[in-house]
């Protein structure tokens, strides 16, 4: 199957640190760095990593919210590819349509000064969806898709809980019928209680919808129960890409071991065995040579500080980063 | 008090001040702590957990006060038992404490540490003032604790200020910071949440290694059922400002009592469900604000298995279930409840 979106070699690159006003920047900081993936119709593909390993970033940059400085993205419409890179702000506008963005504080990204009704309009209007009428329908029907009440819209933000929050900001990507949304951390601000009902929304709206996920989170076991593939991202790059089950019971490459031992479980018979012991996260502005994680990595050899490892498919549909990936035995998460 | 009890708390009240009114926040909390014993405090946010903590120490900030209760403490270094909701905040005996017999960490280290003095300095005013230690000495010691949590280069390390470490250097910055006081009793608020996993393991882990080698006892606030299950010997559920189910880990999290315990384990994702993934169960509802604390069961207002007449009208008691579980729920109240 053509997947919905394909990127390929991109890259985003921040200037930091200016030598004066209008000085030229000092340094660079690659925050996302030559990643292609495919992401496939209807799949929800999981994106963990540490923080500032690049997660949002390219949530961001596949959407163009953020301009790759090299490299492309193509969204799959009508049976077409469409280059994001060749489009102009207004193209890009009826392009996110298409694609949306739903952040991780629910309290920020709503405007406090608006109804939840105009909240959830405002996309609508903006793209010219339909006259009043047709729209304050269509609101009241992704309202209630996500779990709002009709006597709900007519108030401010300030006057819903968080989990509240998080539906309105997810009925109003999902106003225009995107097929596409980056989701980035949609439950860690949330009470743990009201996490599952959100979770749930997300799965069901899935389905009744065929929507396509990118869904960007820290918490391990949230990414193990919704997600059909997993990337796992380091410093910028994504070491490990496949199944969720494989991701979680038989990982390939150190970093996802790393990660998959350091899951506290909630059984406390199920001790955990983290196996990274020590090593300083790299200062991500100044990349370590060769393989990134080779500063960490307990199975580190000469070579790896030399020469960094391709993303390279070492079973159908597994991809790692790793110049061991094929004679390492490494262990998972417990089963 | 019994001789192998570090810390009780018995009947605490705090409460807030708001225009002239005076709303509860934490309701009758009584918790016990035995000398070397992991209590992991967990609930959701607003329930009271880091307020709770702030008043072992007499921190509570200005519009919050302990209304009524008693906080005991087995003075080790005094040798005697002590109160500590009979001192002044502002006195010299909490400060004797403070610092010295209990220690606290916070959710953000940076809070613990000023910006313009070396992690070396401020660890040594520390370990000068608690061990009487010469200055170079102090430095050694200094090292050594940082050496301890483990933190690479920790000679050098000593002499950098707060802003440059990374956030997971910092937070064992600043366990080494409360260690050096060698308290008997560490409070530690939310020490990981803000931490990536890989980090969060290496603190738990270290945490886990002092408290086996030091023999202190660890208050650990979370709101993470994982970590629970990972690091503490007992655990105690708060919801709205009350403790609703308590005891031993295994216990309360593979045999939970509490209808707001069985849900909150349910509604987890975990992994050993992957096959099959179910949906989660939710909790229907949200938690109220402290304006909207229901009458009676705080958790009358989600809860699945309500008792008309009764979860409404009266607060159930914590009841003893076997030797280190107790339940604050009606379902398994036969008396008659005292209504109030
Ligand atoms: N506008 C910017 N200017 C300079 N650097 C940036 C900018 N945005 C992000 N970065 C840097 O890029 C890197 C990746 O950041 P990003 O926000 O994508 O991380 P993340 O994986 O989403 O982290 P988290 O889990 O903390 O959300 C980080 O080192 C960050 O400091
Ligand atoms: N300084 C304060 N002024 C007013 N209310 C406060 C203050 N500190 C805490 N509270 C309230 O007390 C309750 C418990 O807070 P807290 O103990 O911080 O919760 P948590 O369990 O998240 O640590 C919350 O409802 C909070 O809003
Ligand atoms: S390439 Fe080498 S350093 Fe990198 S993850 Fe593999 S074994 Fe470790
Ligand atoms: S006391 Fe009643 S409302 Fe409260 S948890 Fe028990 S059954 Fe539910
Ligand atoms: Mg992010
Ligand atoms: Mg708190």
């Amino acid at each position: 199957m053509e997947p919905l979106i394909k990127i390929r070699d991109l890259d985003v690159t921040f200037p930091i640190g200016k030598s004066g006003f209008f000085g030229k920047p000092t340094a660079y900081l690659q925050a996302v760095s030559g990643i292609s993936l495919d992401i496939h119709k209807r799949e929800t593909l999981g994106l963990v990593g540490e923080s500032g390993s690049g997660k949002t970033t390219l949530g961001r940059a596949i959407l163009h919210l953020e301009k790759p400085t090299r490299g492309k993205v193509e969204l799959r419409l009508d049976d077409e590819y469409v280059d994001l890179e060749d489009l102009n702000t207004k193209e890009l506008r009826k392009i996110w349509r298409h694609m949306q963005m739903v952040f991780q504080d629910p309290y920020a990204s709503l405007n406090p000064r608006m109804t939840v009704r105009e909240i959830i309009a405002e996309p609508l209007v903006v793209n010219r969806k339909g006259n009043k009428n047709d729209i304050l329908e269509k609101v009241e029907k992704v309202a209630e898709m996500c779990g709002l009440q009709r006597d709900q819209l007519g108030r401010y933000p300030h006057a819903f809980s968080g989990g509240q929050r998080q539906r309105i900001a997810i009925a109003r990507a999902l106003a225009l019928m995107p097929q596409f949304i980056v989701s980035d951390e949609p439950v860690s601000a949330l009470d743990v209680s009201i996490q599952a009902q959100i979770l749930n929304l997300f799965k069901e709206l899935q389905n009744k919808l065929g929507l396509t996920y990118l869904f960007i989170a820290h918490d391990l076991a949230t990414v193990a129960h919704v997600c059909d593939r997993v990337a796992v991202m380091y410093l910028g790059q994504i070491v490990e890409l496949t199944e969720t089950e494989k991701i979680f019971y038989s990982p390939k490459h150190p970093y996802t071991e790393a990660l998959m031992s350091a899951i506290p479980d909630i059984d406390p018979d199920r001790k955990m065995n983290p196996v990274l012991s020590s090593g300083e996260r790299p200062n991500p502005a100044n990349p370590p040579s060769g393989c990134r994680f080779h500063t960490r990595c307990r199975y580190v050899e000469p070579h790896c500080k030399e020469v960094q490892p391709e993303l390279s498919e070492i079973v159908e549909g597994h991809f790692v980063a790793c110049h061991r990936a094929e004679s390492l035995t490494l262990q998972g998460a417990i089963e | 008090m019994n001789q192998d009890t570090l810390l009780e708390i018995k009947n605490i009240y705090i409460s807030v001040e708001l225009d002239g009114h005076s709303l509860p926040i934490v309701e009758d909390v009584s918790l016990s702590l035995k000398a070397g014993e992991i209590l992991a405090l967990v609930g959701e946010s607003g329930c009271g957990k880091s307020v709770t903590a702030q008043s072992i120490m007499q921190l509570l900030p200005k519009p919050l006060k302990i209304e009524s209760g008693e906080i005991k403490m087995n003075s080790h270094k005094q040798g005697k038992i002590i109160d500590i909701t009979k001192m002044d905040p502002r006195g010299a005996e909490i400060r004797k404490i403070r610092g010295n017999e209990i220690a606290m960490i916070f959710q953000e280290p940076m809070s613990s540490f000023s910006p313009l003095h070396t992690i070396g300095n401020q660890l040594m005013e520390v370990i000068r003032i608690h061990r009487k230690a010469s200055k170079p000495k102090a430095k050694a010691i200094a090292v050594e604790m940082l050496d301890k949590v483990g933190i690479p280069g920790a000679a050098r390390v000593v002499d950098q200020y707060p802003h440059e470490l990374s956030g997971g250097m910092r937070q064992r910055a600043m366990i080494a910071k409360a260690l050096s006081c060698n308290p008997t009793l560490l409070i530690a608020d939310e020490p990981t949440t803000a931490l990536d996993v890989t980090i969060q393991a290496q603190v738990l882990t270290l945490m886990h290694g002092l408290q086996s080698e030091f023999g202190m006892a660890i208050i650990f606030i979370t709101h993470d059922l994982g970590v629970v299950a990972q690091v503490a010997d007992r655990v105690a559920i708060m919801y709205l400002g009350n403790i609703i189910e308590q005891g031993t880990v295994r216990e309360i999290l593979k045999n939970p009592k509490h209808p707001y315990t069985v849900n909150l384990i349910e509604a987890v994702p975990r992994l050993g469900r992957l096959e099959g993934r179910k949906a989660l169960v939710p909790i229907q509802g949200s938690v109220p604000s402290l304006y909207d604390r229901p009458v009676g069961c705080p958790f009358v207002t989600r809860c699945t298995r309500v008792i008309n007449n009764r979860c409404e009208e009266a607060m159930p008691r914590l009841l003893s279930m076997s030797t280190d579980h107790q339940v604050a729920c009606f379902l398994y109240d036969s008396t008659e409840g005292e209504t109030s």
